[in-house]
């Protein structure tokens, strides 16, 4: 059972046939006291109305609206397109180009830190060598106006002789190592 | 404006989809050429803002490039795209749940307009017809406008599309019976908002 609306829309719509639009328009003449020739003429008018207003919308900016729907266009192209053969992913690159200032700063970092060992904690730990308490005598002088000092430094020899000229004996002050160990045997 | 196109022009369309599927975005831009008003001014009627047409014409034509290689050539081209379009905008108005303000308002069958009966174009008309015919179409935007976006969806994809009812409710998603009573409801919303032009047709 089709209703009303079914119909009414089959009518208008011309999908009756002839016998079935008859009935239909003394239904409509009969029971909901319309008019069908009105009932068509005011479908027409609407729908005349209707392709009239629909033909009449403008399109605001036609051109930038090509240009903007191939600018999308384009961009999804790029973003879907394969990478060419031999070049990297552009993630690969970017991880990449990570590694390789990471390696660039350990580099500077170990660099740095060899070159303030050397300079700063290297000669602190190096053993010093020995020092040579070198003894030189300037000057030299005698109290006995006969004896002349004159002191002689051997560089080859690393040693410095004191030569006493006019000294006939050593003091008797200045005991020898030998005098001594006599004098202690003697004892 | 229904669907119906010669085969003149359904096979260059054709022939434009074959380089388009190629890649070829130049024919796709001939192809957008030929039909961003219709389109727009679909979108525009289903949804009531010009910035929201306009983009909604842009998705639903970056779709149908995205599902260009889904074109089987058993349709016209233009049949295909403006169920790719109707569905965005339907997307978007499910999404938006856009809420008519107010169905039919009596008080518009009222309003003072002058009745014409050439509302199709013919040929030259006088300043005045074109200021009629202005009112006019402001007159049922308005109406259209008020139709709430389920009546407007039918009624635009059978008076101006030329869809079967089966192909309207494939496209909106619901079964024929809605589509009739839908269908009907807005073509006599529609014909009661414009009383006073059929009367003095």
């Amino acid at each position: 059972m089709k209703t009303f609306e079914s119909s009414y829309n089959e009518w208008l719509d011309g999908h009756m046939n002839e016998a079935e639009s008859s009935a239909f328009e003394r239904e409509l003449t009969d029971t909901h006291g319309l008019d069908p020739a009105a009932e068509r003429r005011r479908h027409g008018i609407a729908r005349t109305a209707l392709l009239d207003l629909v033909e009449n919308t403008p399109l605001p900016h036609p051109d930038f609206f090509n240009s903007r729907l191939l600018e999308r266009i384009h961009a999804d192209l790029a973003a879907s397109a394969p990478a060419p053969q031999g070049a990297e992913p552009v993630t690969a690159s970017w991880f990449q180009s990570i590694l390789v200032r990471l390696a660039l700063g350990g580099a500077m970092a170990m660099f740095l830190g060899v070159m303030s060992y050397r300079a700063l904690i290297a000669p602190a730990l190096a053993p010093r060598p020995e020092t040579e308490y070198l003894a030189q005598v300037l000057d030299a002088s005698s109290p006995e106006s006969s004896v002349s000092a004159v002191p002689i430094y051997y560089k080859d020899e690393k040693s410095t002789v004191l030569w006493l000229d006019g000294m006939e004996h050593l003091p008797d002050s200045y005991a020898t190592n030998e005098q001594r160990d006599d004098g202690d045997a003697g004892q | 404006m229904p669907s119906g196109q010669p085969s003149g022009a359904e096979n260059e369309d054709h022939d434009l989809v074959r380089r388009s599927q190629s890649g070829d975005t130049r024919a796709f831009d001939e192809l957008v050429t030929k039909y961003r008003t219709r389109i727009h001014a679909m979108t525009y009627q289903m949804v009531r803002n010009e910035q929201d047409a306009w983009d909604l014409a842009q998705d639903g034509f970056f779709k149908a490039w995205k599902s260009l290689s889904k074109f089987r050539f058993q349709s016209a081209f233009y049949t295909w795209l403006y169920r790719i379009v109707t569905n965005v905008a339907i997307d978007w108005l499910r999404k938006k749940q856009v809420r008519s303000e107010g169905e039919f308002d009596e008080t518009i069958g009222n309003l003072s307009i002058e009745p014409t009966a050439d509302v199709t174009p013919k040929g030259e008309v006088s300043p005045e017809r074109q200021m009629e015919r202005g009112e006019l179409r402001e007159r049922l935007d308005a109406a259209i406008a008020k139709l709430s976006p389920d009546h407007r969806q039918v009624i635009l994809l059978k008076e101006i599309e030329g869809l079967q009812y089966h192909e309207i409710a494939d496209v909106v998603g619901c079964s024929i019976g809605t589509v009739m009573s839908r269908l009907f409801y807005a073509r006599k919303k529609l014909q009661s908002m414009l009383r006073d032009l059929h009367e003095n047709v």
